[in-house]
């Protein structure tokens, strides 16, 4: 009994987990965009897109957004992370993407501006359309309001890492004076907000974190609305959970105590080379003290960036792969069959944003698909590394054992001032099946088949040698058929014709032997001796024939039949009487007619013709 | 001064076609020797004017100049077209209808069989690109047994096999004996042989006379019942060989394997020599 419910359990789980494996598969991917209820004329204020996924990374491209006529937007500043949890085994990830476009209205209105968009996996995704009330400039408008807060609420970006990706803390205490200012911004004697690059020089690429700052002296302040520095040439990823929910701590400006609160803190890495500005954060406050929407302005900070030196850069470097990375790599199955797949996942781990792309090594008979990508990021002391997972799908087109070769990404490492390269050697792979033949070039020379296959062909010949064509006769079928038939037919021919030659001899030979034919004969002899005068032979010849005639009717061999017996045995043979007594007579006369030498002329010839006549009426002559 | 690009367009194109085209009807085209012409294409190709070398060796073509160099030569031109930008599409299976006619004419030419394997295997790999299956489909199996031995050697076979069958009828009349055995044997082999090799022999000469081989020289080819209708058979890839036979003002009817249906007259090239 114990043993069937652990079996039913076991089935119970397995139906749960394909039940579930389904679900899992599913991705919901939401829109929604964010803008403040109002702003000023020439304020800047920000739209911004926000797309979230439950079923794996984003692969967000191209945002978009239409401006009303006479409002200016800047280019989008785009952020991703992924949120990666793993409870009772079972792995969940939250992507997330943000598009954001500074705006700025010329004329006072109503600004009904259309949800901006972003292409994810091949389709369109808009977020919904947003109206902003643009007021003159002075009359208090809320513009630079942060997007995803309502007006008169704080501030409360969620964080896009999965718990634990962040491995310690942002402090937000001071450290060691660096946050001291000589003097105040002109003007600023209660508050300002401040922006804070960790390096105002950086490789194209390399990381710089970006902290914004309020400085407070002596009031109490409720941060309303804010607008996030545009970024516009950076990839922007935050760096705290809560952005202005840090505490505080001293700094000294102009030589007075100042409270300071981190706002936001964010790594940003550079696009391009040149003279990039991030732009400037503003906000808005109030307070006892300062009245109500107070905007506030951060300064604008630049970053020269560079790209690594173009002396000693390997062979596929691409500019803005920096940090320090490893890679390793999985090929599964190493046994495939010609014309069939593989999969090699690469992953490029390491500080710094991973490469997007890897080149995988260029093998005669292996195609490699467009792979499909995955990031994960984390932050560790401030500085955001990440994972970036590339599965490869490679097609087989010629069999036997090839050798894959290396992946290797190249990248500057900033720390080290070198660029490195991080390798895997991806090992072999056993291809079954038979390999094409070798071309004549590759024959000869030994070299791997190029993977342009065509530009091993032979030079032209140009010269036109000797050549007979084939000679292929058509067989008339008429001849064929004359020709197969003949032989065969000729030997039947021959055969045959020597068979009825045969046959007629057989037959000739049993005609001889016949009664009617010695019938014949003796009358003929019996003519000739006639003619002769020879009665001797006359009567021989004569008896001859009726014996032959009697027997050719009958069978029967009168010889032996005494001659007074004789017309009785022909009765009883069927023979008319009359006709068996001239028999008999006959022969009794022939018998007469041989011991009489002398007999005339006219006794022989009388007795030949009743032989005839006697020899007719028996039906033999 | 810059040129319109509309123009500029057409100018390369036809600075080469042009005088191919009048190189091809003049009459001293004609009049020059063979050698002379697949000479002048060869230098064409090595200089990488495929183009003007495909316009003279289709001329030659055309005028029914059936030699292997030529079909060969013929073969790369499209080969190397096919490798660059002036690529048009069916450019490999003109290639391998042209390697493919080499072998007709001269099947002992390795240069050539192994420019042909070439060639398919480029179309087999493009199309892999394109994510679509390769259909290894050889020739019709009547086809491949008719087509081991010539006509000429299937007739020699018929009439020897009548010869046995005659012997036979001989021997088997002969006392009891090994050649009374021998003429037993004989008989029934010799019937037996003209029963298979006799037809053989015709259907020879009707797959030679009535049937020729063709290439495909279109990227691909579906193949269509008499109605228009597609048969359930797979589409023929560029370059795959092919059996010909009748052929109406657009469509031909081809055997591709055991499949068999309509195609458009102009997306298959048929072969010289038998």
């Amino acid at each position: 009994m114990t043993a069937l419910a652990r079996v039913l359990g076991i089935v119970l789980v397995a139906i749960a987990f394909l039940w579930i494996r389904p679900a899992r598969a599913q991705s919901r991917v939401t829109a929604s965009t964010t803008a403040p209820a109002q702003a000023e004329v020439g304020e800047p204020f920000v739209v911004e897109l926000h797309v979230s996924s439950d079923g794996g990374p984003l692969r967000a491209e191209d945002p978009s957004l239409t401006p009303p006529i006479g409002v200016a937007a800047t280019r989008p500043s785009v952020s991703f992370s992924t949120d990666t949890t793993t409870i009772n085994g079972v792995r969940r990830s939250t992507s997330q993407y943000r598009a954001r476009w500074t705006l700025r209205a010329r004329e006072p209105g109503r600004l009904a501006i259309e949800g901006p968009s972003v292409g994810i996996r091949g389709r369109r995704v808009r977020g919904n359309p947003v109206t902003v009330d643009v007021v003159p400039a002075g009359r208090g408008g809320r513009g630079a309001s942060a997007p995803s807060s309502p007006p008169g609420m704080q501030l409360q970006f969620s964080w896009p890492f999965g718990q634990g990706t962040i491995d310690e803390p942002l402090d937000d205490e001071s450290p060691s004076g660096e946050l001291d200012l000589p003097q105040a911004p002109p003007g600023k004697d209660v508050l300002f907000l401040r922006a804070v690059a960790d390096d105002t020089k950086a490789y194209v690429g390399e990381q710089v974190t970006l902290s914004f700052y309020l400085y407070l002296r002596a009031v109490d302040v409720e941060w309303t609305d804010r607008t996030e520095a545009p970024l516009a040439d950076f990839l922007r990823m935050p760096l705290i959970r809560d952005p202005g929910m840090t505490g505080t701590s001293q700094a000294t400006v102009g030589g007075r105590r100042w409270t300071v609160k981190l706002l936001d803190r964010v790594a940003i890495f550079p696009l391009r080379s040149g003279t990039l500005h991030t732009g400037a954060m503003s906000a808005r406050f109030r307070g006892r003290r300062i009245g109500s929407q107070v905007l506030e302005t951060s300064n604008d900070v630049t970053i020269e960036a560079i790209e690594p030196p173009a002396a000693g850069r390997p062979a596929g470097y691409v500019v803005g792969d920096v940090g320090k990375f490893e890679i390793d790599a999985d090929v599964s199955p190493r046994d495939v069959k010609v014309g069939g797949s593989f999969t090699v996942t690469v992953h490029v781990e390491g500080e710094g944003n991973p490469p997007a792309s890897v080149k995988m090594p260029k093998k005669a008979g292996i195609e490699w698909l467009d792979p499909d990508k995955s990031i994960e990021h984390v932050v560790r002391g401030g500085r955001v590394g990440g994972v970036r997972t590339l599965k490869f799908l490679g097609k087989v087109a010629r069999g036997g054992y090839v050798e894959l070769g290396d992946v290797e990404v190249p990248y500057w490492n900033p720390k080290t001032e070198a660029y490195e390269v991080a390798k895997v050697d991806l090992g072999g792979l056993r291809v079954e099946g038979d390999a094409p033949p070798p071309t004549p070039s590759t024959a000869s020379s030994g070299t791997p088949a190029n993977e342009d296959a065509l530009a091993t062909l032979p030079a032209p010949r140009g010269t036109v040698r000797k050549f007979a064509a084939p000679a292929a006769p058509a067989v008339p079928i008429g001849w064929l058929l004359g020709a197969v038939a003949a032989p065969p037919l000729l030997v039947l021919l021959v055969l045959g014709g020597l068979g009825v030659a045969r046959g007629t001899r057989t037959r000739l030979d049993a005609r001889k032997d016949a009664p009617s034919t010695r019938v014949r004969e003796a009358l003929d002899e019996a003519r000739d001796a006639d003619r002769r005068g020879d009665a001797q032979a006359v009567a021989a010849a004569i008896e001859r024939a009726v014996h032959a005639a009697i027997e050719a009717r009958d069978g029967l061999r009168s010889r032996g039949v005494l001659l007074r017996d004789l017309p009785s045995a022909l009765e009883e043979h069927g023979v008319d009487a009359a006709v068996a007594r001239r028999a008999a007579d006959l022969l009794g006369d022939a018998e007469s007619l041989r011991f009489d030498p002398g007999a005339d002329a006219a006794r022989r010839t009388e007795l030949v013709d009743r032989g005839r006549t006697v020899c007719r009426e028996l039906g033999a002559a | 001064m810059r040129r319109p690009r509309c123009c500029s367009r057409w100018v390369a194109p036809l600075a080469v076609a042009l005088p191919a085209l009048a190189f091809v009807a003049s009459p001293a085209a004609a009049a020059e020797p063979i050698d002379e012409r697949a000479a002048r294409a060869a230098e064409a190709i090595s200089a990488g004017r495929e183009d003007e070398a495909i316009a003279i060796l289709e001329a030659l073509a055309d005028r029914g100049v059936a030699h292997p160099d030529v079909s060969f030569d013929r073969g790369l031109a499209y080969a190397r077209r096919a490798r660059g930008r002036a690529a048009q599409p069916g450019d490999l299976g003109r290639a391998a209808a042209g390697f493919e006619e080499a072998l007709r004419f001269r099947a002992t030419d390795v240069d050539a069989a192994a420019a042909l394997e070439t060639v398919r295997g480029e179309v087999a790999r493009r199309r892999a690109r394109r994510g679509k299956d390769e259909v290894s489909v050889g020739d019709p199996p009547d086809r491949l047994i008719v087509g081991l031995l010539p006509e000429i050697g299937w007739a020699a076979l018929a009439v020897a096999s009548s010869l046995v069958l005659a012997l036979g009828l001989v021997l088997r009349r002969r006392p009891p004996g090994p050649w009374r055995v021998a003429g037993q044997l004989g008989v029934p082999l010799g019937a037996l042989g003209i029963a298979l090799f006799t037809p053989a022999t015709w259907w020879a000469g009707v797959l030679g006379r009535e049937r020729g081989v063709g290439v495909v020289i279109a990227p691909e080819i579906t193949l269509l019942d008499p109605g228009g209708a597609r048969v359930d058979a797979p589409v023929v890839p560029e370059a795959a060989r092919v059996e010909v036979g009748p052929a109406d003002a657009d469509r031909v009817r081809i055997r591709w394997g055991s499949y068999e249906g309509w195609a458009p007259r102009d997306a298959v090239r048929t072969l010289a020599g038998r």
